[in-house]
């Protein structure tokens, strides 16, 4: 069995005294693809700056393999308008030494064009920049790729094919993928690992199973879980108003918090 | 050092090599601090507006009329009470990011407070100082004189400049992309915070070195007009770059030259900001024109 590029255990955060993690244990394998999922407020982003080594949890182990290079898609990426910054500039701050080459073969990686090198970072639509930031992050050789939201802004055609295109990075270099998303459908699909956050991990494991589970019924709403139906899991624990996990003595999961 | 060289534009103005006005030493000091002075706060200039920082660098800037104020209350040379100087605007800049690093309040709400805070120290002791000394030390404080720059102002200047163009340069990179997003930039392994720190520091100590020649009002826009101005005719970091230095140099230059050329008795602050300015009027109406004619 191979080490993992990272591993978190029993990891809790606290924001003045209100959990924001709790308990929360998370393993990436090399080649391997991870989606968080969760609802507004889960913890999926704190969660993330934990894994990035931005925040300290307050409790728990952060494990990383010595060396790893991490290459980050955040969620938000503001350019002054008016900052004249090209797309080439912009890439050539990933790493040092890339040729001309090496940015044209990242961009055409995420689907953009040559011609986008000496376009102006604040002229690109969001779909290209988030596209752009992708590249950034590839361009980088990581081991670990984090990908906070990846397609927003992208249009529904472009998410698949954006998600594609990270499958082929991570399967051409072996770097594994943390994502969060809310797009569940389409994560789904493109993931080998789904962990469902609200504070603590509810449930894990492969997208595999088809079937509704209540449980998403509840989580994510009607429409999302009617959408997703690939991926089967069983709670055993509801949350209260404050979000604390409860065992349930039966029947479903329950995610009134 | 400095004696030879003004010796030797002495001789070059004599023998026609140079303009006349070189025969004089303060000329010559003069041009020098204006080839510091415009290379140096032009280039800082591009990242104090990318890092949309205009606000800050007149804090710092004005912080330096407070600095004035305290070295000649404690008995420093009125005319160049560095220690003073040095000491409270860097430790102003560090505390003022320092709260800023650890408020949730909006950065622009916390600078005017420091801003407002410093200048009320500022204006009143200098009122009560000025008493003391010459009362035209103010506006010379205020807005600049270059005649007064002597071999300690510029050796001043030198060092800091040295100083700043080495630490600065070498990090612009870094600090480029931290402007972005500092957590993308925090992941990529750049010290953020500390980035942070040197950078402040860097305005500070450029700003104060450069009061003698621009004056504490006025210091700060040199930081913002070269930068402002390049960034509408600039289609790359690169040319961003060159353009404001650019600017900023023969801003400098001019500005510090005209007045002694023609005689005019408008301190070397205001007229190399008024020349500055004029860069970037221009600027802005080629910008209409050609936005107009597209």
């Amino acid at each position: 069995m191979a080490e993992p590029l990272i591993r978190l255990d029993g990891v809790s955060v606290d924001f003045g005294g209100q959990p924001a993690l709790d308990g929360v244990a998370l393993a990436v394998m090399p080649g391997q693809v991870v989606t968080i999922v969760g609802p507004n407020g889960a913890g999926k982003s704190t969660l993330l700056r934990v894994v990035l080594g931005l925040l300290r949890p307050h409790g728990g182990t952060v494990w990383r393999r010595p060396g790893l290079t991490v290459g980050y898609v955040p969620q938000s990426f503001q350019v002054a308008p008016g900052l004249p910054m090209t797309v080439r500039r912009f890439l050539t701050l990933a790493a040092r030494g890339l040729d001309e080459a090496r940015l044209i073969r990242a961009l055409d990686e995420v689907g953009l064009p040559p011609s986008l090198l000496d376009r102006q970072l604040g002229s690109l639509s969001g779909g290209e920049r988030r596209r752009a930031l992708v590249a950034r992050a590839a361009l980088r050789k990581p081991d670990l790729l984090v990908m906070d939201e990846p397609v927003g802004g992208v249009d529904v055609v472009g998410q698949a094919e954006l998600y594609d295109r990270i499958g082929v990075i991570r399967a051409e270099t072996g770097c594994g993928v943390l994502l969060v998303s809310h797009d569940l459908h389409l994560v789904m699909a493109a993931t080998d690992h789904v962990v469902c956050l609200n504070r603590h991990v509810c449930c894990q494991g492969p997208p595999h199973a088809v079937g509704r589970d209540p449980s998403y019924v509840r989580l994510f709403g009607a429409q999302a879980a009617a959408a997703l139906a690939i991926y089967a899991h069983r709670h055993d624990h509801r949350h209260d108003a404050a979000g604390h996990a409860e065992p349930l003595d039966g029947g479903g999961c329950r995610h009134d918090g | 050092m400095m004696e030879s060289l003004r010796l030797l534009a002495h001789d070059l103005a004599l023998s026609g090599g140079l303009p006349a006005s070189f025969q004089y030493g303060f000329v010559t000091n003069a041009v020098l601090c204006a080839l510091l002075v415009g290379p140096v706060l032009g280039s800082i200039g591009t990242m104090v507006v990318t890092k949309r920082l205009a606000f800050f660098s007149q804090a710092v800037g004005q912080a330096a009329l407070t600095g004035v104020a305290i070295g000649i209350l404690i008995g420093e040379p009125p005319t160049a009470p560095y220690a003073s100087l040095f000491g409270f605007c860097v430790l102003f800049a560090l505390a003022l990011n320092f709260t800023k690093n650890r408020t949730r309040m909006s950065s622009d709400t916390l600078i005017g407070v420091f801003l407002s805070i410093s200048m009320a120290i500022g204006a009143s002791l200098l009122v009560w100082v000025a008493g003391q000394v010459n009362v035209h030390l103010v506006d010379k404080v205020l807005f600049g004189s270059i005649l007064t720059v002597n071999d300690l102002d510029i050796a001043v200047l030198a060092v800091m400049s040295g100083l700043v163009g080495v630490v600065g340069l070498a990090r612009y990179n870094r600090m480029l992309l931290a402007s972005f997003n500092p957590q993308l930039a925090k992941v990529r392994g750049v010290q953020v915070a500390f980035l942070d720190y040197v950078f402040v520091v860097m305005v500070t100590v450029i700003t104060v070195a450069s009061v003698k020649i621009i004056g504490a009002m006025l210091v700060e826009a040199l930081f913002l007009i070269p930068a402002a101005a390049a960034r509408i005719w600039s289609g790359s970091m690169r040319g961003f770059f060159a353009i404001t230095v650019a600017i900023s140099t023969v801003s400098t230059l001019v500005g510090i030259l005209a007045p002694m050329e023609f005689d005019l008795p408008i301190p070397s602050g205001g007229a190399i900001i008024l020349c500055a300015s004029l860069f970037f009027l221009a600027a802005t109406v080629s910008r209409l024109f050609t936005r107009h004619a597209s």
